[in-house]
């Protein structure tokens, strides 16, 4: 075996373990979301919801579907050598992020006809929105560095761990907005 | 490998990145719409959900590579 195939070899078992590491973080996470997620049906059930614009909270989550599909690419286009795609999957999923955060921060939190303290249906919204939210800035600061490094070269089509991480950190974050986009904006009839 | 091997196995799996979105995209609109007409109906809101969470793990988050023997997840 040469010294590059014994190099490699051991870098893929150290990703294995990385990849466990990663995935129980994700897994103690779905804990914190899904705590979140049980706590607005407690408080209003099925028949409520937060009077919020569904037409808004619709155009954010096909952002955020949209920019999962550049991140896979972007992923994809990696792990296949292929640099120029990479870059540009990296930064489009990085603008769609930041696209969705003025949604939901800059304009949803500004047009609510309610604030944190105005019941429960505000507070939990308030709480799920901005929890969320919080995680797709973490993303978009790891997408950033994930973005920089990858123009100094230094991710290859065998050595790119970090990519992988940041993606599946990000198509994450958007599987909590699946759950969290029908919790929030479809069930249930406007309360507040 | 060689670099035409290579070149479709990119292309194709850039086709199941697209066949994902689709899907997601048809059925977010299916949601959106169940929602606008049918809030109540809150089960089948969550089983559009949880259909869209299963694509995105298994294809764009990859977990079956956390279950394959030692690396070889892009081989």
């Amino acid at each position: 075996m040469t010294t590059h195939t014994s190099t490699l070899v051991e870098y893929r078992r150290k990703v294995a373990a990385n990849r466990l590491g990663l995935w129980l973080f994700i897994l103690s996470d779905t804990f914190v979301f899904g705590g979140l997620y049980v706590s607005r049906f407690y408080l209003l059930g099925t028949q409520e919801r937060p009077e919020v614009s569904q037409l808004l909270g619709f155009v954010v989550t096909a952002i955020l579907l949209l920019s999962s599909f550049f991140m896979n690419r972007a992923e994809t286009a990696m792990a296949h050598g292929d640099r120029k795609t990479f870059l540009r999957g990296t930064l489009t999923t990085l603008v769609l992020g930041v696209i969705f955060l003025v949604g939901v921060v800059g304009v949803e939190w500004q047009i609510a006809p309610f604030g944190p303290g105005d019941g429960a249906a505000a507070s939990i919204f308030y709480t799920m929105t901005g929890f969320h939210a919080f995680h797709v800035l973490t993303g978009v600061i790891f997408l950033a560095v994930v973005y920089n490094n990858g123009r100094k070269g230094l991710y290859s089509a065998e050595r790119h761990w970090a990519v992988e991480a940041c993606a599946v950190y990000w198509h994450f974050v958007d599987v909590v907005w699946i759950f969290f986009y029908p919790a929030l904006y479809l069930i249930g009839l406007p309360v507040i | 490998m060689d670099e035409k091997e290579l070149e479709e196995k990119k292309l194709d799996a850039f086709r199941v990145g697209v066949g994902v979105l689709i899907l997601l995209g048809v059925m977010t609109i299916g949601e959106y719409w169940l929602g606008a007409v049918a809030s109540a109906w809150w089960s089948p809101l969550l089983g559009v959900a949880l259909l869209k969470a299963f694509f995105v793990v298994r294809d764009y988050m990859h977990l079956p590579r956390l279950f394959a023997p030692e690396e070889g997840a892009h081989e």
